[in-house]
């Protein structure tokens, strides 16, 4: 394989709550990686830390109440995004990185025509003219797929509808044609046939425009059709990480197991006596408390003492090439265990 | 838009009109009958029945509502017992005088009023916010009048850096006529605006404040910072073009606190405006200057209330006034 | 200032300290409560607040000298602060320190009474319009319109220009007949929201007449935005009766009220400032603890309020 794009190790970022609970350890030791022109997704229910991650490699993380550990490290084409003087960590910002959020109308600011918005990165990161300027922009609003560009990069972003406003956030994200895209729940938003042709849309974007994303999400779905590969999150820490197909015919990690089990199939066989939709027991603890040991024996079916005990950590499953599949589970090393408990 | 504001200013029309029927009540009221006040000698019903035909008292109440309406609408608003001379006659003089007054605090108020607000929501709940909200409390608490007492006693009696009252110096400048007059009458103003724009200026950076804070919470902030944005362009171009809006709509809303301030302000420093008028009108029990002073007051809040609609329509792109709705998609 | 007097202020003190921390420890029970401690100036304000009160009621224990006492001796007007007179005298010989305290009376109860009187008329108003609507409502919102069409001091202006000098009781009522109109509105809003609430319409499901759906449904659920009108309502007309009285057509003299004791103190400012800026003075900090605990208050009982 070749260099990886984005290189994340050990990433912690934490928040100091107000009611003196304590700190939320949000994001509690997270590594991966993003090559270039892949599609990595990131997975997992709210409060798993996916969001705070994403937001972290951008140092978007509001300060006062949160920040990132030393000892993290983010590594973007071999530069140290933690370190980087602010001038240039905005040069990267919307340039060579670019983000696009859940929800397009509150992510768009409402006073200013969307024309504007997504000048101003072009402005800002490549010196171009207001008129060339411009001229960009409807080209890439026509890129994206809106209709009548030259008269839609005047309207505000009350005058369109969801759909179309995920697609101005597209545009705006992808004017300076950035190497890798971290789209945050992106169709999360939408109905159903937006979310699509929003998926689609990115999916030939980066292919046309040769970039990576990184897509997060907490719909297998979204994932399964979309990603190379994918990275399961729980209780901040990084559950599973493996080539999509593999983890979709193959889950070796309890959670993902409990995941996949849970979405409702039509070709279910009936004749196997299951009346009710399979849900995993329990709740994702809060992020202030995470639980002793490996942070999902309380609702893991297979949990034995080593798991109460002890915080199991990335381990290879020795699938395919060293590293593609690892998993965060001492069922790995002792399969025996994959016994379901009475 | 047309449409809108046709209605809207209707809508102001009618309510100073209901203003002025009150108005016309209460006169009435009180001073229907000029048969001597009700703890006087008895008067005889001849003298009574003369007196109510030489006012027009005898005619029947619409009749009396319409002279009225027409005569307010000519600009004659009576004639004052106190002075002895038409009550429009005495507002031309002070009218001006007020609308300085009232300008300059204006200027004080919101030149101060954003800049602490907007200051404030930057470092939110951090010292620097606790004490200036502190300090902007304070200043809302205490009555108007008195500040002005206080920094009269301070700058003016003790330090006697600026003068203690009136508009001019009426020896050296009884007329605004030279660039030394009007230094003069700045070195005048600056207390009296002081104090009625300092006021101001702390209920205004409350509001701005909250609204501020409101805008930077905002996710398209984090949009405008996730583009590489520089922090200052972020908050001139994004936050404040947000947060100032509502801020537009305190120009109309602060005509109110104007008003009223200016009668004590104005008493306070003897500055001879509306207030000034107002109040020496009724320690004289001169209703028709007191009740002329009202009108024109309500027909200042009611203007207020036409600005700051009509500012806010124009500013916000999202009110869709313009025929195009706003849709929620 | 005899050992007595001394004593009883002390005391008073202490009652009012008393009562601040058990608010606080109360407070600390309840999410409301606690929202409400959140602002570092709230329990500060309950302790003035309580304190202005004590001092009020216990006035003639707290007060060494009789308020309207003008000495037939001379040499004893415009004095400053000294152990014998706490805050000096006034231009008439008065000890400005007693005025002060007795002032405490006229003043906030004046705000009070008046303050209860234009509360329960806007929440009625507020509610009658908010639940009937219709034709009802429109009525009275019109009314409101022209309420606050004129501002409060020159309708109060005019009505003094046209009738004389009212009596203070009549300037109480006055006060609370002008101010019920920004309340009726916010009461209203409440409660037009409330209307839509699933427990309205279980009442009226059971037959429930309105006037009792109003009185045990809707009243205690708007009780949030009456509550902090009232708060911030005393303060309102303790400062316009404050401008009323120093104007000379509001508290009538010898009586003392806080704002003409500053007009009394007008006259000497350069020469005996502290019997003008005493009184103001003790405005401010009860306007202002009144407004700290007004603001904490709305934040604590609105149930949509998160964190900023």
């Amino acid at each position: 394989m070749s260099e990886p794009l984005l290189r994340v190790r050990d990433l912690k970022t934490y928040f100091v709550t107000e009611q003196g609970s304590g700190t939320a350890r949000a994001v509690d030791g997270v590594s991966f990686e993003v090559y270039p022109g892949e599609t990595l997704g990131l997975v997992g229910e709210s409060g798993c830390g996916k969001t705070v991650t994403s937001l972290s490699l951008l140092r978007l993380i509001p300060e006062p109440p949160g920040h990132i550990r030393p000892g993290s490290f983010i590594e973007f084409e071999g530069r140290n995004l933690l370190t980087l003087a602010p001038r240039e960590l905005r040069a990267i910002r919307g340039n060579q990185i670019a983000m696009i959020f859940q929800e397009p109308l509150t992510s768009l600011n409402p006073v200013l025509t969307v024309g504007d918005q997504i000048a101003e990165a072009a402005i800002l990161h490549q010196g171009l003219t207001r008129r060339a300027a411009r001229r960009r922009t409807i080209d890439m609003l026509r890129l994206v797929g809106i209709p009548d560009p030259a008269e839609r990069v005047d309207h505000y972003p009350h005058q369109m509808s969801g759909g179309m406003r995920q697609r101005v956030m597209i545009a705006m994200a992808l004017v300076c044609h950035p190497k890798l895209l971290i789209a945050d729940e992106p169709t999360t938003a939408l109905d159903v046939t937006i979310q699509a042709q929003i998926l689609e849309l990115l999916d030939r974007l980066q292919v046309e425009l040769g970039m990576a994303v990184l897509l997060i999400t907490h719909d297998l779905g979204v994932v399964a059709g979309a990603a190379d590969r994918v990275v399961v999150m729980y209780a901040g820490q990084v559950a599973e990480q493996a080539p999509t197909g593999q983890l979709f015919a193959r889950p070796l990690h309890p959670y993902t197991e409990g995941l996949l089990a849970s979405v409702p199939r039509l070709d279910a066989p009936a004749a196997r006596g299951r009346t009710r939709l399979h849900s995993i027991p329990g709740q994702v603890p809060a992020a202030t408390a995470w639980p002793e040991g490996c942070r999902f024996h309380p609702r893991c079916p297979y949990a034995w003492d080593r798991c109460r005990q002890e915080e199991p950590p990335l381990l290879d499953a020795g699938t395919g090439e060293p590293g593609a599949h690892s998993v965060r589970c001492w069922l790995l090393t002792d399969p025996r265990r994959r016994r379901l408990h009475a | 838009m047309l449409a809108w504001l046709v209605r809207r200013l209707a809508a102001s029309i009618a309510t100073v009109l209901a203003v002025v029927t009150l108005t016309f009540f209460l006169i009435h009221l009180a001073h229907g009958t000029p048969c001597g006040p009700s703890d006087g000698p008895p008067v005889p019903p001849e003298v009574c029945a003369g007196l109510r035909r030489q006012f027009g008292l005898d005619q029947p109440l619409i009749v009396q509502y319409g002279r009225y309406l027409r005569a307010l609408l000519h600009g004659e608003f009576g004639v004052s017992f106190a002075q002895h001379r038409p009550v429009s006659a005495a507002f031309r003089d002070a009218m001006p005088n007020t609308l300085v007054l009232a300008g300059a605090a204006l200027l004080v108020d919101f030149a101060v009023g954003l800049a602490l607000g907007v200051y404030q929501a930057a470092r939110a709940r951090r010292f620097g916010d606790i004490a200036l909200g502190n300090a902007a409390l304070f200043l809302n608490s205490m009555p108007t009048f008195w500040l002005g007492l206080v920094l009269m006693l301070v700058f003016g009696l003790w330090l006697h850096w600026l003068p203690v009252g009136g508009m001019n110096d009426p020896a050296r400048c009884p007329r605004v006529d030279t660039l030394d007059c009007l230094a003069d009458l700045l070195r005048h103003l600056v207390l009296p605006a002081l104090t009625l724009g300092l006021v101001g200026a702390a209920g205004t950076a409350r509001y701005q404040r909250a609204a501020t804070l409101d805008v930077i919470g905002q996710d398209y902030v984090r949009t405008a910072r996730a583009k590489g944005l520089r922090e200052r362009r972020v908050w001139l171009h994004h936050i404040l073009r947000n947060a100032l809006l509502p801020f537009i709509t305190l120009v109309g809303l602060a005509f109110p606190f104007l008003l009223t301030g200016a009668v004590l302000v104005e008493w306070v420093f003897a500055w001879p405006g509306m207030g000034w008028l107002s109040v020496n009108a009724v320690l004289s029990r001169d209703y028709p200057m007191v009740t002329a002073a009202a009108l024109v007051a309500s027909v200042m809040v009611a203007l207020g209330n036409l600005l700051a609609d009509v500012l806010y329509v124009v500013a916000d792109p999202r009110i869709g006034v313009r025929g195009e709705a706003s849709s929620v998609g | 200032m005899t050992v007595g007097t001394w004593l009883a202020l002390a005391g008073v003190a202490v009652l009012a300290l008393i009562v601040a921390a058990e608010v606080r420890s109360r407070a600390k029970a309840s999410a409301a409560g606690r929202r409400f401690l959140r602002y570092p100036a709230a329990v500060p304000g309950i302790f003035v607040l309580a304190f202005v009160v004590a001092v009020a009621v216990a006035a003639p224990l707290v007060a060494p000298l009789d308020p309207y006492a003008i000495p037939h001796v001379e040499g004893v007007a415009n004095l400053p602060p000294s152990l014998h007179r706490l805050l000096g005298t006034d231009p008439s010989g008065r000890d400005v320190y007693s005025r002060l305290v007795y002032g405490a009376r006229i003043s906030l109860g004046i705000g009070a009474i008046a303050m209860v009187l234009a509360v329960t008329l806007g929440a009625a108003v507020g509610v009658v319009a908010g639940y009937f609507r219709h034709r009802v409502d429109a009525v009275l919102m019109r009314l409101v319109d022209l309420g606050l069409a004129m501002p409060r001091m020159f309708l109060l202006l005019m009505i003094v220009a046209l009738w004389g000098q009212i009596s203070l009781a009549n300037l109480v009522l006055l006060i609370g007949f002008t101010g019920w109109f920004a309340t009726s509105r916010v009461v209203r809003a409440e409660v037009l929201s409330l209307r839509e609430r699933e427990f309205i319409a279980a009442a009226r499901a059971l037959g429930t007449r309105p006037a009792r759906v109003v009185w045990r449904h809707v009243l205690p659920n708007a009780a949030a935005p009456i509550i902090v009108s009232a708060a911030l309502g005393i303060g309102h007309v303790m400062l316009l009766e404050a401008s009323l009285s120093f104007v000379g057509i509001g508290v009538p003299s010898p009586q003392p009220s806080w704002g003409n004791m500053i007009a009394d103190g007008a006259p000497v400012l350069a020469t005996a400032p502290w019997t003008s800026t005493f009184p103001g003075l003790a405005i401010a900090v009860v306007v202002m603890a009144l407004n700290a605990v007004g603001d904490a208050l709305r934040d604590a009982l609105d149930p949509r309020k998160e964190s900023a």
